[in-house]
């Protein structure tokens, strides 16, 4: 927070280095591209705040259009940010075990339409119980494991036993069921439509299992960016968890509806003679695992090295820019590195035409 | 910004938000001392990297008096525990200037500038309006680091105050570092050797005359000292869990953490939101809501992710931090 913050209509220049960008613009034709294509759908975007983590950016889709008007959150505190900032529903799309934060969760369902996910019982009866003594309701979304091996439900019988049990507990309501999965690598639009197709029905046959029980399902909670358009032609899906479409990053190029919208500006700090040096390292750009940022327009140059505050590049021929110079960054890993920004810094033009604040920065809780 | 649900001094480290990042007091204060021991007894003087933490008041616990940073932002924090010299590791510009001479007002600034030519033109800027700003030049050992060659340097600059060598991504360090060493002894200048990589390098006889280093509060004692304590959000099949503490909570950028207290369990991989925990299924089992305490692979990078910092002692909260420098980039 100790970071200086521009001033509406500096130029690009003037900006202090390294700051993390929004190209407004491209943002808006990403939501644009939203907007066109869920126009006249049942199936609606609900975007996911783990990628932008500000309600002001969230609201703008909301404005554009194609959303049923609210949002996803991973955690709670997330959650809390976003109805701070005006945006009254929200769905959490990870399991809550804690009571402390069930208790959190519960206060904004006084306030806000608040769902949750859940793949066991105890923890609903938990739920159940800590909304009930609140005085409220929390619906609740029974997570399904449709590819990933991560959490959720194994089986149709397994979601069909923990909706009955939800439908027999105060405090909460059922709501229907939700799955998250991925693709691997460089996704043709082929391989989008067949895989995550495949996915989605694994989903919807624990639906189908919960309807034949004779629960009724209300929501059907799937797809991501990489299914942004094919979830909405599958029958039965009611709403898309899209995030990285709104900023997107090199490694969800395939996506070529999307622009990629977040840039960090750097200054180079050293040039020798194929190196440069700029003036942002992995703190701030965020490295996990070995993901390395690209150089926007220079394909030919590569990350050596991020160290904390600083990193070492090197081009095939002499470094092409000089001390002083301006480079911009493509994350490889979006969610990541806004995580680890206070700002975003609204570009249009070649100005400022805004400082951003990430509220939801941090809200691991 | 971090909203954990804070707990009265007094709880047990089990009992704190989770993720939430703590560091063991009695510990760090052990490691600290020691390797600032070792380091005086080598002769050497010590000048602790506090953008390792970028928490002030940790510096003011771990009785660093002298301490380097990274950036001109994170020294203008600093600049307010420091009772000693503040080494900043950047240039600054003249649009930055303000800020140094309000720095170098309160505390005695070193400037770590890569070219003798960075120095000339900062002189130029800070000229009459302060006295107490130094200079130190960055001596490149490689390409790959940031600096002045070594058959490049003049001492035509008679401001600097120092030759600064650094560690970073040196394959050899000790081999390296001797022979570089042994070159600059020639120019009769104070020599200082930053520690990234190998922060023994005080046991090296080397003509050297300070370390800065910022990892050795953190390592030395035979257990952990910084640790992130998370809950098992979900168990859906008998030898895996779910951690409500992924990449966004604990860095990976350096590998990926290990569990401490149960060698049975092992981290298989992070998502943004999630670590996934692994076990032999006869072996262990975990409830859910059950704690599990991570030990980071790279703590720097760990500790820019947090907002606050609990201190604890004996598995007891005794005091809680502001990261105040965290994000402090530019």
């Amino acid at each position: 927070m100790i970071n200086t913050r521009p001033n509406i209509g500096d130029s690009v220049d003037q900006i202090p280095t390294p700051s993390l960008l929004i190209d407004v613009p491209a943002m808006d034709h990403n939501f644009s591209v939203i907007s066109q294509t869920y126009a006249g759908k049942v199936c609606k975007m609900r975007q996911h705040a783990k990628n932008i983590k500000s309600p002001v950016v969230m609201q703008r889709q909301i404005d554009a259009g194609g959303t049923l008007n609210g949002v996803c959150a991973a955690k709670v505190a997330e959650a809390e940010v976003m109805v701070e900032g005006g945006i009254r529903d929200v769905l959490v799309t990870s399991e809550v075990t804690s009571p402390d934060k069930l208790r959190r969760l519960a206060s904004l369902a006084k306030i806000a339409d608040v769902k949750l996910c859940i793949d066991n019982q105890d923890n609903l009866e938990q739920i159940s119980q800590i909304a009930s003594d609140a005085g409220c309701e929390i619906g609740v979304l029974i997570e399904v494991d449709t590819s990933m091996g991560r959490a959720g439900v194994r089986s149709p019988a397994e979601g069909v036993a923990l909706a009955r049990r939800a439908t027999d507990l105060n405090g909460v309501k059922f709501m229907g069921v939700m799955s998250h999965q991925t693709v691997d690598g460089w996704a043709d639009r082929e391989t989008r439509f067949t895989e995550g197709r495949r996915y989605i029905e694994i989903c919807l046959e624990v639906k189908t299992a919960i309807e034949g029980s004779g629960i009724p399902v209300e929501m059907v909670s799937s797809g991501e960016t990489f299914t942004f358009d094919v979830a909405p032609e599958i029958e039965g899906v009611t709403e898309v968890e899209g995030g990285t479409y709104a900023l997107m990053s090199v490694t969800n190029g395939y996506m070529e509806d999307f622009q990629i919208a977040a840039k960090v500006i750097t200054t180079v700090l050293d040039v020798r003679d194929e190196y440069g040096f700029i003036d942002a390292g992995v703190q701030c750009l965020g490295g996990p695992l070995g993901v390395k940022p690209s150089v926007e327009g220079h394909p030919d140059i590569e990350f050596i090295r991020m160290d904390a505050s600083e990193s070492c590049l090197r081009s095939k021929g002499p470094f092409p820019f000089d001390p002083g110079d301006k480079i911009f960054l493509l994350s490889a890993q979006q969610d990541i590195l806004v995580n680890r920004w206070d700002s975003f810094v609204a570009i249009n033009e070649g100005e400022v035409e805004a400082v951003w604040d990430i509220p939801a920065r941090g809200c691991h809780h | 910004m971090e909203r954990p649900v804070f707990k009265p001094l007094g709880s047990s480290v089990y009992d704190l938000d989770t993720p939430s990042l703590f560091v063991i007091r009695d510990r760090v204060l052990a490691n600290a001392e020691t390797y600032r021991n070792l380091v005086s007894k080598a002769g050497k003087r010590l000048t602790p990297n506090a953008s390792t933490h970028r928490t002030p008041a940790l510096s003011r616990l771990l009785n660093q008096n002298d301490i380097y940073v990274n950036t001109i932002s994170e020294a203008i924090a600093f600049s307010n525990v420091v009772s000693g010299q503040l080494t900043i590791g950047r240039p600054f510009n003249s649009t930055q200037l303000q800020s140094i001479l309000a720095i170098s007002s309160v505390t005695p600034i070193r400037i770590v500038a890569s070219s003798e030519q960075q120095i000339s033109e900062m002189a130029a800027l800070i000229q009459g309006k302060a006295e107490n700003i130094s200079f130190v030049l960055r001596v490149s050992i490689t390409p790959e680091q940031r600096g002045t060659p070594i058959g490049q340097i003049n001492e035509t600059e008679k401001l600097i105050s120092g030759l600064w060598v650094s560690d970073i991504g040196i394959a050899d360090p000790k081999q390296q570092l001797t022979r570089i060493c042994m070159e600059l002894s020639q120019h009769n200048i104070p020599l200082v050797i930053e520690t990234c990589m190998f922060p023994d390098t005080y046991t090296l006889n080397l003509d050297v005359d300070e370390i800065v280093d910022g990892s050795h509060p953190f390592i030395g004692a035979s257990d952990y000292c910084v640790g992130v304590i998370s809950s098992v959000v979900s168990a859906p099949e008998p030898g895996k869990a779910f951690l409500d503490c992924g990449q966004k909570a604990i860095s990976t950028d350096g590998g990926v953490p290990t569990v401490v207290g149960n060698s049975s369990f092992t981290l298989e991989k992070m998502s943004a939101e999630h670590g996934f925990l692994l076990w032999e299924s006869n072996e262990s089992s975990v409830s859910l809501g059950e704690t599990i305490i991570l030990k980071p692979a790279s703590i720097s990078d760990t500790f820019n992710l947090y907002d606050y910092l609990n201190i604890v002692e004996s598995e007891v909260l005794v005091g809680l931090m502001e990261i105040q420098c965290r994000g402090a980039y530019s």
